[in-house]
């Protein structure tokens, strides 16, 4: 744990050098011509809670323990092949602490391309096409808020879907009116991940979560010629299965857990206004020696306006709601089911308000307040003690990010 | 020696990002023209203008590689760039380059820090695209391209 600590704090600190170092070189490090580019972000966040902890240990404290560091390279081999990875190094409490990841690394190659359409591939590990934010969901310039919505992309489970080894077709193409942009995948998905077991087979579980079976996946979204609209659909099959060890407190054999995310997307894009909706209904299965044990359907939403009322500044308000078994959306039969569990525990309703200002292209500060009911995407790790939980719940959150 | 001299050739070479640093441009845009190398065509579609400048498409019809270059977010050429030639807002394009960079599907365009520079990256960039002001789109170094619907 020491050398852990130690080689993250080294790996940090390089990266932190090298991010300080590359933009007072060029604004953006490209070199022939825009063929080869180097980009990166550094963001660091602070979380001041009430009730319960998120990213940290926020109730108590002040969480500092919010802190995302990427590194990516690209490079176009000719018009036709693409080079691309990106590392990682992210801590957000003990919902992910990733000294460096490996977040994607691939070949793209143009299969066909003419003035109206354009056909590839991409193989290696790739970013999961999910909704319209999880592809750059840990560049803060990139999200809608200091964190994306927890109603379509859980945090506790991020890993999961995050990125995978395989491969992905792709597609642009014109449509009447606009452009389709579609991609289809198989792959692996990650699966060596304490936060995501924790929520799938609670955290005294001692095995291991392995693959089950190449997960399949496609996005198809429409873009209208002058940007203004953009929607479409996602959907993700995640299959795992829970290896069991004699340690464990309930042995449990062959156990397989089956995701279906389903995701629908809109968004209207203004000068001044974004209005962003994404509704998810998901199907969670869960077999033991190949008998359905638990079946549920759970349902997650938000409504967004981000409104940009000076050129630098962007206020944000958001509503989301997400339900762990739309049929139960009170979590009153779960508890009822299951006694010592809180009823609150199935279900979150969020409201957020935010302000994001921009100081320059390159660096960025925000502030944001969360005012929650319910504790469905809260994790088990940062909140150990059932009996501490509680159901009404209040966020504050501050940001600053840097990025080439 | 050389040691000192390519220090100093390396400080004057961010000196047009300085100066852009220092005073914002003082002029009001009032008309942008796309603008490409002497080697390229003379007229794109909409749906093309759009695929390039939101860096989709990375060839030209004929294979030769895209070079595309653009002047920084908040300069005032390249809002009137994007209302009148794209017909999209800035932010719309940055949204889009970035979705791309940090997911690895795509790339950023090449920033200039000018006009001028602009001018001078363009011309000496073969399969290069970008934009100037009508009155800086000099003829004899870079060729105006159309943007409408039809054939080549």
């Amino acid at each position: 744990m020491e050398t852990n600590n130690f080689l993250r704090k080294i790996i940090l600190a390089n990266m932190a050098l090298c991010l300080a170092w590359l933009p007072s070189v060029a604004k953006s490090f490209d070199w022939d011509d825009g063929k080869g580019q180097l980009h990166g972000f550094l963001t660091q966040g602070l979380v001041a809670s009430t009730g319960n902890n998120f990213y940290g240990d926020s109730r108590r404290n002040v969480s500092l323990d919010f802190r995302e560091i990427g590194l990516n390279g690209s490079y176009h081999v000719t018009p036709g092949i693409q080079l691309s990875a990106q590392i990682i190094s992210r801590r957000t409490g003990e919902i992910d602490d990733s000294p460096l990841w490996l977040d994607y690394a691939f070949v793209d190659a143009v299969l066909a391309q003419n003035e109206t359409t354009k056909l590839g591939i991409r193989l290696g590990r790739m970013k999961n096409p999910y909704g319209l934010y999880a592809d750059t969901r840990d560049v803060a310039f990139t999200r809608p808020g200091i964190i994306v919505p927890q109603s379509i992309y859980f945090d506790r489970t991020r890993k999961l879907s995050l990125s995978g080894d395989g491969i992905h077709l792709y597609g642009s193409f014109q449509a009447p009116g606009g452009n389709i942009d579609a991609v289809f995948g198989i792959a692996q998905l990650p699966t060596n991940d304490r936060s995501g077991k924790s929520v799938l087979v609670g955290s005294n579980a001692n095995g291991e979560l392995a693959s089950d079976r190449p997960s399949l996946g496609f996005r198809i979204l429409y873009e209208t010629d002058n940007g203004r609209w953009r929607g479409g659909v996602t959907y993700l099959t995640m299959r795992t299965k829970y290896q069991a060890v004699a340690s464990d407190q309930f042995p449990i054999s062959d156990r397989k857990i089956g995701l279906e995310p389903l995701i629908f997307s809109l968004q209207y894009l203004g000068e001044q206004w974004t209005i962003t909706g994404e509704f998810t209904q998901y199907r969670t299965e869960v077999t033991q020696n190949r008998t359905v044990v638990l079946h549920s359907i759970s349902d997650g939403w938000y409504l967004q306006s981000q409104y940009r009322f000076k050129p630098q500044w962007e206020l944000l308000l958001r509503y989301e709601s997400a339900l762990s078994d739309k049929n139960d959306p009170d979590g009153k039969d779960f508890a009822a089911k299951y006694p010592g569990q809180q009823a609150f525990s199935r279900y979150s309703h969020d409201w957020v308000a935010g302000l994001r200002y921009d100081v320059n292209a390159s660096f960025m500060v925000r502030a944001e307040l969360h005012h929650i009911k319910g504790t469905n995407w809260l994790s088990s790790l940062e909140n150990p003690v059932p009996g501490d939980i509680v159901r009404n719940w209040n966020m504050l959150m501050l940001l600053g990010s840097y990025r080439f | 020696m050389h040691r000192i001299f390519f220090l100093l050739s390396g400080y004057a070479r961010l000196l047009p990002l300085c100066l852009l640093l220092w005073s914002q441009p003082s002029f009001a845009a009032t008309d942008a023209v796309i603008v490409t190398s002497l080697d390229s065509s003379r007229v794109i579609s909409p749906y093309q203008a759009k695929a390039y400048f939101g860096m989709r498409i990375q060839q030209w019809p004929d294979g030769r590689p895209l070079r595309v270059f653009v002047l920084p977010d908040r300069h005032p050429l390249h809002e009137v760039f994007c209302k009148t030639l794209l017909n999209v807002f800035p932010h719309q394009l940055r949204t889009a380059w970035d979705r791309q960079v940090f997911s690895g599907t795509g790339q950023a365009p090449v920033e200039v820090a000018s006009e001028d520079e602009m001018l001078v990256r363009i011309a000496s960039t073969p399969g290069a695209i970008g934009y100037l002001s009508r009155q800086k789109a000099d003829e004899s170094r870079v060729r105006k391209i159309e943007v409408r619907d039809g054939n080549q």
